[in-house]
Formats: C-alpha cells, structure tokens, sequence
C-alpha cells in the first residue's frame, strides 16, 4: 500500500487499486474532497469497486462485535485478590521502615 | 420551524457530549491524582473501571485466559507504581492500553509460540493496470447474515484474527474493536499514524479474504 501522503493527492487515473488504497480514509471520513469525489466518481462506474467497498464495511462491522468488556468473575477477583495482598506487603513493609526510623 | 428545531437539538446533543467528555476527563485526572499519591482505593477504581476492556484485548491478542489474567494483574501493578511517569499527554486509557499492548506482545515474543499464516492468498489482487484480477467482484455482504450465524460468523473472524501477526492484531483489537483513533493506536503501539494506517488495512483486507473464502467466494 502506498503511503497516506501520495493517496491523498488527487488521483490521475483512478485505479480499483488506488481505490482500495484508501479505503482507511474513506471509512473515516478523511478523504479530501477532492479525492473523495474522484473515489465517489470511480464508484460510479465501478460495480467491482462497489462490492469491494461494500464486503470491506461488512467485514470492519462483523469484526467489531467481538468487542467484549466482561471479565471472568474468578479472573477478577484473581487480580484484585492480588493486587490487595501486594499492596498489603507493601504498606507493612513503609510500617516496618518507618517503626525502625523512630526506633 | 422544524429545521430550526433539529438544528437545536444537535447543538444541544453536541454540547451535551462535549460536557461528557469533559467530565470524563476530569475523572481520569482525578483518579490519577489519587493514584499518584498512592490511593488503594484509586487503583481498585482504575481496576473497576477498565479491566473489562484490558483483559479482553489481552486475550484477543494472546488467546489464553492465564496469560492475560496475569498481563492484567501487571499493568495494574505498574499503573500503582509508576503513576508517576504517566505525562497526560495522552489519555490515561491509552496509557493503560499501551501497557496493556506492551505486556501481551512481549509475552508472544519471549515465548515464540504465535501461530502466522501468509496473508497473501486473502488479499485482493489487481492487474497490471490496476482493476481487479478476479472479476465480477461479488458483493456477499447481505449473504454474510443468510448463510451464518451471527455466532459463526463471530467464531471465523476471531480465528482468523488470532492468524494475524501479533502487531497487526494488536492493531485491529485497538481500532475496530476497542474504537481507538489511528493517533490513540500509534500512542499504544509505538508505530507511526501512517503505519497503524497500513497494517490495519491490511489486516482488515485479510479478514475481509477470510471471510470471502468461507462463503465460497473468491478473497480477490
Ligand atoms: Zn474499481
């Protein structure tokens, strides 16, 4: 894939390569106008170019609902139980540090 | 009349996020506030709050539940103990991301145990002037829901995605799961805008392949 800067310029010939190129954009919304109507003018005429962009969204959208924010109740109580018992440790130990001081 | 309502009702949904998202702001520096000064209760707050998110993208990208209990049981503990170092320059979840993204990713490294496949055969391919190789493209995205379950479909895509070198999962985790912009991607990954930009295109371009070939139809 080309790099975002040369794809933002207005393309000269408007290629199905070019065009799945910046796809990134699209999705976005960063297109430049003017490569956006080019992308929009391709699209036209282009019904490859439209299943592409079409299967393309469909994937983005089906990947998204993998997204989960649960965490498995033991996982959770796990890594609390942990990080209790470490912070224990560790405030006994200033205790410890601080009776010596005033020892 | 009614134009000019619905113009006021989106100044008033814009102002009413902006605030949202200025309140939700001013959390985070609270909390980190709090962390910094060492609060317990902070750190089981920050933990509350955001280890839903940080152990699934731990276990997308590592694929075992011990290894991401324990990459999430590290990042809370460096979260308590460098507080400090965190700038605000970045939000304070792209912080815990980015330990989050370091943690897992190191821990593929040091065990070498990920499993990559050559994404060339489920990348599209072109022609010398630049139209698709393979054509008619066909157009399956209203077939994806007739011939799979929303559950088959799930289980396809997240093997797939565990096909992905670890970066580039790390990448798709963080922006078409986790809904992270490409700047916030490159704050937790390391990479360039531009490169979270490449390697998410293409990941999402061998996706897209996958899913293709598993409806029958050709990946270009
Ligand atoms: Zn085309």
């Amino acid at each position: 894939m080309a790099k975002a800067k040369t794809t933002q310029r207005p393309l000269s010939a408007k290629t199905c390569k070019q065009i799945t190129d910046l796809m990134v954009h699209y999705l976005t919304d960063k297109l430049r106008p003017k490569v956006k109507q080019d992308f929009q003018k391709h699209l036209a005429i282009c019904p490859d170019c439209v299943a592409f962009v079409n299967t393309y969204k469909t994937t983005v959208k089906a990947t998204a609902t993998l997204r989960s924010d649960e965490i498995p109740p033991k996982v959770r109580d796990n890594v609390l139980g942990f990080l209790r018992a470490k912070l224990r440790r560790v405030t006994a130990l200033v205790f410890f540090l601080l009776s010596q001081l005033a020892a | 009349m009614q134009t000019v309502e619905l113009e006021m009702n989106r100044h008033q949904a814009t102002a009413a996020r902006a605030k949202k998202a200025r309140n939700k702001m001013q959390q985070e520096l609270d909390l980190v506030a709090e962390l910094k000064a060492g609060s317990q209760a902070a750190l089981e707050k920050a933990f509350n709050l955001y280890s839903g998110k940080l152990y699934n993208v731990a276990l997308r990208i590592l694929k075992d539940q011990s290894d991401a209990e324990e990459v999430i049981q590290d990042v809370f503990m460096t979260a308590f103990r460098k507080a400090d170092s965190f700038q605000g320059n970045s939000q304070f979840s792209t912080w815990l991301y980015r330990l989050t993204v370091n943690a897992a990713l190191g821990r593929i490294r040091r065990s070498k145990k990920n499993q990559e496949v050559e994404y060339a055969e489920f990348l599209p391919k072109f022609q010398d002037n630049g139209h698709h190789a393979a054509r008619p493209v066909i157009d399956w995205s209203d077939n994806l829901d007739e011939q799979h379950s929303k559950t088959e479909t799930q289980e396809l895509l997240a093997k797939s995605l565990d096909q992905l070198k670890p970066v580039d999962k790390a990448v798709i985790v963080l922006s078409d799961l986790e809904g992270l912009s490409d700047r916030e991607i490159a704050d937790a990954t390391g990479l360039t805008v531009s490169a979270v930009k490449t390697r998410l295109h293409r990941a999402r371009l061998f996706l897209r392949g996958k899913l293709a070939v598993q409806l029958g139809y050709s990946a270009a």
